[in-house]
């Protein structure tokens, strides 16, 4: 038996994967959401899409196995981590382009995976030691932002701390008086950015004047166990030497701490300058003819030490470029061909940013209908009349490069490399319409429709973050946001 | 899944330590930067190596001794410490490297609840040590560059075991005079451990600065830390060690790990001890590329700070860890300071004029 936790705020239940346990099992689920702070509503979706999971994995080949169910609470977030042995687990069902062939009024159950991945906030999936773990998570529900005047005026600031509750109140509402819209979707809640402070899940640092008056502020929170990314600096009629004296403070609390580099991809005008490298830059589609440069900055907070990517053919002479003209030391290893599994089909996650109409696809599982599911997820974004569109490849895996010729030819193009984003090396591509080649069998077989457009269907579609991750919002237009899923 | 439960086997305070990951060898570097040569000033090694009686030592060595434990407590090695220092061996106390004596003393006086006194941009291992051992470092921002004794002395509480200075100060080089050191020493009065880490006392030429051993007789509380890795040149050996009045240096006996110092390591730093000689080139080499290096770094417009020492650190207009990368495709592996809590400085040692001069063709290129 594994020894107890001491972790307080984390419960789990170890069972079989038999039909008889399934009330033990959304009574924990049930009962733990609860107990860790969330409201009714949130702990019955969380319930509902374990269930789910639960109801599809016995009714396959991975029944009377072991699982495992473990719950744990952050202040603004349950997580639920599902774990289980199997090798038969249809993966493409937690594309976000799935579809399931309903025939006449009996439901197939791989629909239940649908119904969970839409149930939670967050879903991710990880293989790792023989094992699956699917992460759940889901977020407490917090009051918006209210509008409200800026802070009163500051004189240049003095010095930076953390804030308390109502000093960041205050910080978010200067943010969204004097830049509205420049705050990412994280942080448009303050009692949630307060408890994700609380959390250790993001920090933040004020500037204030001898009086204790807000100048300013920023705000960070760690993407992946090697990068942290940082959002601002904001100033509210400070001068331009406010600005490095929040990165000056940032920087040392960064210092002899996890993380090798800091990201701003979202940058103020007010970025000092020789605080950043300038990686790349993304282009941002307007609709219609207006195109901008986005630059991406980063600092490296470490010495780099040098280290292993993974590349397809198709890739090294970019990355041979891109890794001399940032000085980045690394032995580029070519995937053999044959090597890896072959796996007939592959796992895309999106993360939405609809407030920067911006998409992120990440692969979870390589498959070969890799082009043909990329191509699906592609009409489908563009369908949503979505300008922005990313892949992002971790280096560091090598099955994510198979996927590289599917992206080339789907119209992706190397945007970015952001060092140590990932188990390695992570390249953002960014979709092209002009560079598309070719025509992918995107349509759907007779009798299929997509998930969304089965009849009497209320969806919640994923919306999210960067790291595969999925984060409930608003649902595509013609779509409603809701928690049930009917068919049928 | 009846996997190990690290979560549940390790403290806290030691799963939220960032483990410190070293340069990988030279060899490696040079491969991956795709350089021919590499100069290392990175670490603040002695450029001229260790001295010729060492050099000799090590060669004499009769490798069928290596079969045999050395010396579980540098029995020898102290005898000459005591000899050249006026002390009883017995103050003496050798580790493997200056590291392991600050363990030794941590972990002689702290426990869960206790806290170190320290600065915030100095010598990173007090805090580490501290931290991954369930020990609160306190750590006081620095005041033009030098140890803050004010805010060191208002950070004490009843809990505070130990104050670490570093002096002169690594990266800075700054240091505390003779009645500022003797000042702090007497404000202490006793309350708790001081340690003075005097790791480049043996290229200090100011003249005021206070000898750590001489000011171990008065203060019954002093701990005086020196090494062999830097002036010395025998970094790759691993030896350093403490000084103190006899009762404080057993009661962190207790603490000390016997047998951590090897066999060649004792020979070479009792060989080294009294090479004055090769101090004084040392010293020398030292003042030379300093002074070359503080001149050119004017011209190029480039603010530095230096003091005592075999370094300088400079501050550069954009990221030092960019800085790193660019000199060691160029051949040159700097110390970038970010993690330091210096952004944008890099912290060079100084080694023979010629590799000084190289070093600069090379900033030219990044500043132009």
């Amino acid at each position: 038996m594994d020894p107890p936790s001491t972790d307080l705020s984390r419960t789990r239940l170890d069972i079989s994967l038999e039909p008889r346990y399934l009330h033990l099992l959304t009574g924990f689920v049930e009962e733990a959401a609860r107990a860790q702070g969330l409201g009714t509503g949130e702990a019955l979706a969380l319930t509902l899409a374990a269930e789910e999971i639960f109801s599809y994995l016995t009714g396959g080949p991975a029944r009377g196995r072991e699982l495992r169910v473990e719950c744990r609470g952050c202040l603004y977030q349950v997580t639920l981590d599902i774990l289980f042995a199997t090798t038969d687990l249809d993966l493409r069902l937690f594309n976000l382009t799935s579809r399931v062939e309903v025939t006449g009024e009996e439901l197939p159950p791989a629909i239940g995976l649908l119904i969970a991945a839409r149930q939670v906030d967050h879903l991710r999936l990880r293989h790792e030691s023989g094992l699956f773990r699917l992460t759940l998570s889901k977020d407490k529900v917090y009051p918006p932002l209210e509008a409200g005047p800026p802070p009163p005026p500051a004189r240049p600031a003095i010095a930076c701390r953390v804030p308390d509750a109502a000093e960041l109140y205050l910080l978010l509402q200067g943010v969204n008086a004097n830049s509205p819209g420049m705050l990412p979707a994280d942080f448009d809640r303050p009692a949630k950015v307060a408890d994700m402070l609380a959390a250790g899940a993001c920090r933040a640092l004020i500037a204030v004047d001898a009086a204790g008056r807000i100048g300013g502020g920023l705000l960070w929170q760690g993407r992946g166990e090697r990068l942290v990314e940082c959002f601002g600096p904001y100033l509210f009629g400070q001068p331009a030497t406010t600005a490095q004296l929040l990165l000056d403070h940032l920087l040392a609390a960064l210092a002899r701490q996890p993380g090798h580099g800091l990201l701003n991809r979202y940058p103020t005008s007010l970025l000092p300058p020789g605080y950043f490298e300038v990686l790349g830059a993304r282009k941002h589609y307007y609709g219609g003819d207006r195109i901008a440069d986005i630059p991406v900055y980063y600092r490296h907070l470490l010495e780099d030490l040098g280290a292993l990517t993974w590349t397809h053919p198709a890739l090294r002479p970019y990355l041979e470029a891109e890794y001399r003209r940032l000085a980045f030391a690394r032995d580029l290893v070519a995937v053999g061909e044959g090597v890896l599994s072959q796996s007939p089909y592959s796992v895309l996650t999106v993360a939405f940013n609809r407030l920067a109409d911006e998409v992120t696809l990440t692969p979870v599982w390589w498959g070969r209908d890799a082009p043909e599911n990329l191509a699906r997820h592609l009409e489908m974004l563009r369908g949503e009349g979505l300008n922005n569109l990313f892949f992002q490849m971790d280096l560091g895996h090598a099955w994510q490069t198979l996927f590289t010729p599917a992206v080339l030819a789907a119209g992706f193009r190397p945007t970015v490399l952001l060092p140590h984003a990932g188990k390695g090396d992570l390249l953002l591509f960014q979709y092209e319409p002009a560079a598309a080649v070719g025509e992918h069998p995107a349509g759907a077989p007779s009798g299929v429709l997509p998930v969304g457009e089965q009849p009497g269907q209320r969806v919640v579609w994923g919306e999210g973050r960067e790291d595969g991750s999925a984060v409930a919002g608003q649902p595509p237009s013609g779509q409603s946001a809701g928690g049930e899923v009917r068919a049928g | 899944m009846n996997g190990l439960n690290l979560a549940a086997l390790q403290p806290a305070y030691v799963r939220g330590f960032e483990p410190y990951i070293p340069s990988k060898p030279d060899a490696e570097l040079m491969r991956l930067y795709g350089c021919a040569r590499l100069h290392r000033l990175n670490n603040n090694e002695n450029a001229l190596g260790a001295p010729p009686a060492a050099q000799a030592a090590l060669r004499a060595f009769d490798p069928s001794r290596a079969a045999i434990y050395p010396s579980g407590d540098a029995y020898y090695l102290r005898q000459r410490l005591g000899a050249r220092f006026g002390k009883d061996p017995d103050q003496f106390l050798v580790g493997n490297g200056a590291n392991e004596v600050i363990a030794f003393v941590i972990k002689a006086f702290c426990e869960q609840g206790d806290n170190i006194v320290t600065a915030d941009r100095t010598f990173a291992v007090y805090e580490w040590v501290a931290t991954f051992s369930g020990i609160e470092p306190r750590l006081i921002p620095l005041r033009d560059f030098a140890f803050d004794d004010e805010g060191m002395l208002a950070a004490m509480d009843g809990r505070t075991k130990v104050l670490f200075v570093c002096n002169p100060n690594n990266p800075t080089g700054q240091y505390w005079d003779r009645e500022r050191l003797g000042r702090f020493l007497q404000r202490v009065a006793g309350r708790c451990v001081v340690v003075i880490d005097e790791a480049y006392r043996e290229f200090v030429e100011a003249e005021d600065f206070p000898d750590g051993m001489a000011l171990i007789d008065e203060h019954p509380n002093l701990v005086v830390f020196r090494t062999f890795s830097k002036a010395y040149g025998l970094a790759g050996l691993r030896i350093g060690y403490l000084a103190g009045q006899r009762e404080l240096v057993d009661a962190i006996r207790r603490t000390c790990i016997v047998y951590s110092v090897n066999a060649l390591g004792q020979l070479a730093a009792e060989a080294a001890l009294d090479d004055d000689d090769h101090l004084a080139r040392t010293r020398a080499l030292v003042r030379e590329s300093k002074a070359l290096l503080r001149e050119e770094l004017r011209r190029l417009g480039l603010p530095y700070v230096t003091g005592e020492g075999n370094f300088v650190m400079i501050q550069l207009p954009f990221s030092d860890t960019l800085a790193y990368r660019r000199l060691m495709g160029l051949g040159f592996m700097i110390r970038s300071m970010t993690s330091f809590r210096f952004p944008n400085w890099i912290r060079v040692s100084l080694d023979r004029v010629a590799v000084m001069d190289g070093l600069l063709a090379a900033l030219r290129t990044l500043v132009r």
